[in-house]
């Protein structure tokens, strides 16, 4: 084979980079056998020349090789537009001629944005009150505004100043010779490494650091001594624990859960909670949501497939068809009781099992503005007419009960409702082990939260609708009595208010709550309920508390804070003065009191706190409830005819 | 986080909410990058493996090209002495014409020895007859000179028979006196 007439090599680390789009390459060449006249870097963009003649004593040259051939070391120097190049490498023979000795890729960065400042020394603190200026270049984009950040500060630029040398340094770049700039004012108090922010023509905003670090003690507006360069507060998060897989399941069940809202919802946490655990232990789940499967994403690592109702009844929830082995209705309102029939008609085998979580009947009730009792009198018609598709048909969901293999239900009350004989089991909801767990109180924070020294900062996470506007306005109104009664009180709130519930009494409790409107990422709550003191769950023990089990419960527990519930679901369970405060009814005379006891006995905070977490730990667990409903699961599949 | 949750009209309150929103917002913004982070790292990765594979692939379609400039050469070498051979054989071909053709001449040439030859063979064929007639003379007088011979043979083994016979020896005296008086012979 012919010898070619050059030969070389980039010894810049590979695959080749040119950050922000800044060539700085290295390695050596030689051309038919001596350093060559020139070196340079071709591509599409443009060509860059090189310098050649640096000393390579480090390479191995034959024998007799002329002295000259030693000074054979390069590096090339300049800018390249963001993308990935082709770049040739050519070494110029001592007869002018140009030889190729090696072509490679080279992935210039995005940013782009070149900035060099040039006053003060960039590479010594700016201590003094001063104008910076530079320059700045977008090579692939014009910047129509600039400014300077350090610290809390933020100054605008004066851009487009003429620059004879940049144009030299990226002569693609057609505003380099306009690329000057000078910030406006002088530095003013604050402390930070400088970064240049430029608003681009094309509407981006493109940032780049500079080594210059800005330290500012005082200014007009800011005395010596003040802190710019403290740590900033922050909330505390909970290291996630580092947890065991479970144990695999020995004989893996397809599993689709037909929920009747979005992702976003509630229950949706359960079941992603239950299915994440089933999917662990090597089940396959599936759960379809009626709208809005993007809210998925407000879950944490999902393991389970997502779909909607309309794509498990074209398509089925499984890959290749299967059919499912386990259809579990997350309650029997008519969009999942229709989905969930309809997929049994279709795939006789399969077990179906229906979720009770909510007197339905009391939903109903709600909903249509009468009594249960009233319930009964009304005709099959009305009822068809009234009852909409996230609603339990009470007829159709007593048959849809008694059709179904098996029922799950929230709480033990809910069993009521079970047709004699049918297989049921009843499965607790749990905190996200993950995110939920006994968290500190940032102290500091509070100090800055806190209007004044010693106040009690409650915490409720939740929507407020129509099934507990009242107890939601009870809870409301014992925060402003409490504050009435000359004990500072904050109630920190997130979630929406779908029903006004407070009516004129809000010009007196809202002073007090922080409304932080919906926190759509559940992991995100737990920082926010480190800053409580006390979690309080408000309810009568009624028709609608009896049948539920607030899933924000296990969370409070979690976070090992006194709660405050009425003896109603949870309520029956626990030991008041142990492992929580129950109240006979959480109204605003209860809640009221409850808090000032805790306020004025920190024992009896600390304990319940500690008992609360104590109580979390031993009963609330998705991986046990997840493990039970295995196992009813599989009992189901054994009875099969 | 909703962007929108309900303003207080404090401005404390205000601060307050904003305080733990901001707190709200940082922990989203690091949850993006935590989510990013490792597919930043993932891409990465990636395009760091496709430049690689652009880079061997480059460094093949370079080796490539010199094999490429190495068999156009053997080519254009090859072709060079195609044509040389080409001559060669043209030349070869013109003088297998011309032989041809100084063939074909002497054929025509030999077409009027043809008759000649004839002649000498007819002659051939009368000689041919004669040496035959020679042959059959010659074997008839061979045979005849051998009936000769035996009876040359024969008179000679009579006149051994006789000249071995007592009276031939007695009268040897008579012969010599007749020898005698004959004279010499000449």
């Amino acid at each position: 084979m012919t010898r070619p007439p050059a030969t070389g090599e980039i010894e810049s680390p590979r695959p080749l980079q040119a950050a922000n789009g800044e060539v700085n390459l290295s390695g050596w060449c030689l051309c038919d056998g001596i350093a060559p006249r020139a070196i340079r870097m071709v591509t599409a963009a443009g060509t860059i020349d090189g310098t050649i003649g640096q000393p390579r004593p480090d390479l191995a040259l034959p024998p007799g090789a002329p002295a000259g051939a030693r000074n054979c070391g390069f590096s090339i120097r300049g800018h390249l537009p963001p993308g990935v190049h082709a770049a040739r490498f050519e070494a110029q023979a001592s007869d002018g001629s140009w030889h190729a000795f090696r072509s490679h890729t080279i992935r210039a960065g995005a940013s782009g944005l070149a900035v060099e400042i040039e006053s003060p020394d960039p590479h010594r603190p700016a201590t003094t009150r001063q104008h910076v200026s530079g320059w700045a270049l977008h090579p692939a984009a014009a910047i129509t505004g600039l400014s300077i950040r350090y610290g809390h500060c933020e100054i605008p630029c004066d851009a487009g100043r003429a620059r004879e040398d940049v144009p030299r340094r990226f002569p693609a770049a057609p505003d380099a010779a306009r690329s000057g700039f000078q910030s406006r004012t002088i530095l003013g108090a604050g402390a930070g490494l400088l970064r240049v922010r430029a608003r681009l023509a094309d509407g981006r905003a493109v940032v780049a650091r500079t080594p210059l670090q800005v330290a500012i003690l005082s200014d007009e507006n800011h005395r010596a001594g003040f802190r710019f360069s403290g740590a900033p507060l922050r909330l505390p998060r909970l290291r996630p624990p580092d947890l065991p897989p479970p144990d695999r399941a020995d004989r893996p069940q397809r599993v689709l859960f037909v929920l009747p809202g979005s992702f976003a919802a509630n229950n949706a946490l359960h079941v992603a909670a239950l299915a994440n655990e089933l999917c662990a232990a090597g089940h396959d789940c599936a759960v379809a949501v009626p709208h809005d499967p993007g809210t998925i994403s407000h879950h944490d690592r999902p393991r389970f497939r997502g779909l909607t109702h309309a794509a498990v009844r074209a398509d089925g929830a499984f890959a290749d068809g299967q059919a499912p082995d386990i259809i579990h209705a997350w309650t029997p309102r008519e969009n999942v009781r229709q989905l969930a029939l309809a997929l049994r008609a279709r795939h006789g085998e399969a077990r179906l099992v229906v979720h009770l979580e909510d007197n339905e009947n009391h939903l109903l009730a709600q909903a249509l503005g009468c009594s249960t009792a009233r319930l009964a009198d009304m005709t099959e018609k009305v009822l068809d007419d009234a009852v909409s598709a996230d609603l339990s048909h009470p007829r159709r969901a007593a048959d849809f009960l008694a059709a179904a293999d098996g029922v799950t239900v929230i709480v033990d009350r809910l069993r009521e409702f079970v047709p004699k004989g049918k297989p049921c089991r009843t499965l607790w909801p749990a905190a996200d082990a993950r995110c939920f767990g006994p968290l500190p109180l940032p102290a500091e924070f509070r100090g800055l939260l806190d209007r004044v020294a010693g106040g009690t900062v409650l915490f409720y996470h939740g929507n407020v609708h129509a099934a507990n506007a009242a107890e939601m306005r009870e809870l409301y109104a014992a925060v402003a009595r409490l504050n009435e009664s000359g004990q500072p009180t904050t109630l920190l709130r997130t979630g929406l208010d779908q029903v006004d519930f407070l009516g004129p009494f809000a010009a007196r409790a809202e002073p007090h709550v922080i409304a932080l409107g919906q926190i759509l990422r559940h992991r995100h709550l737990p920082a926010l309920m480190a800053l409580a003191d006390i979690f309080v769950q408000p309810g009568l023990p009624d028709e609608f508390n009896h049948y539920r089990f607030p899933s924000k419960l296990p969370e409070f527990f979690a976070l090992g804070r006194p709660v405050v519930l009425p003896r109603a679901n949870l309520g029956e369970h626990v030991r008041h003065g142990i492992d929580a405060y129950v109240l006979e009814r959480a109204d605003a005379a209860g809640i009221t009191a409850a808090v000032t006891e805790l306020r004025r006995d920190p024992a009896l905070r600390e304990r319940l706190g500690r008992g609360a977490a104590a109580f979390a730990q031993e009963r609330f667990s998705w991986r046990r409830s997840a493990s039970e409903l295995a196992s009813f699961y599989g009992s189901l599949a054994a009875s099969r005819p | 986080m909703t962007p929108d949750p309900a303003e207080p009209a404090d401005l404390v309150q205000k601060l307050r909410q904003q305080m733990i929103l901001a707190q709200v917002r940082i922990m989203e913004l690091e949850d993006e990058r935590d989510e990013l982070a490792p597919r930043a790292a993932e891409l990465e990765k990636l395009l760091g493996a496709a430049q690689e594979l652009a880079d061997r692939k480059i460094d093949e379609a370079a080796h490539l090209e010199r094999v490429r400039a190495d068999l156009q050469a053997q080519f254009e070498h090859m072709r060079h002495m195609q044509h040389v051979t080409n001559e060669a054989l043209n030349a070869t071909r013109d003088q297998l014409a011309r032989t041809e053709r100084a063939l074909q001449s002497a054929e025509a040439r030999n077409a009027g020895h043809e008759k000649v030859q004839e002649g000498l063979l007819i002659q051939l064929g009368h000689a041919q007859d004669e040496l035959l007639r020679s042959a059959a003379a010659l074997r008839a007088a061979q045979a005849e000179a051998a009936a000769r011979g035996e009876r040359i043979a024969q008179l000679d083994a009579e006149q051994r028979a006789m000249k071995a016979s007592r009276s031939w020896r007695w009268t040897a005296w008579l012969r010599s006196i007749e020898r005698g008086l004959r004279g010499p012979r000449t």
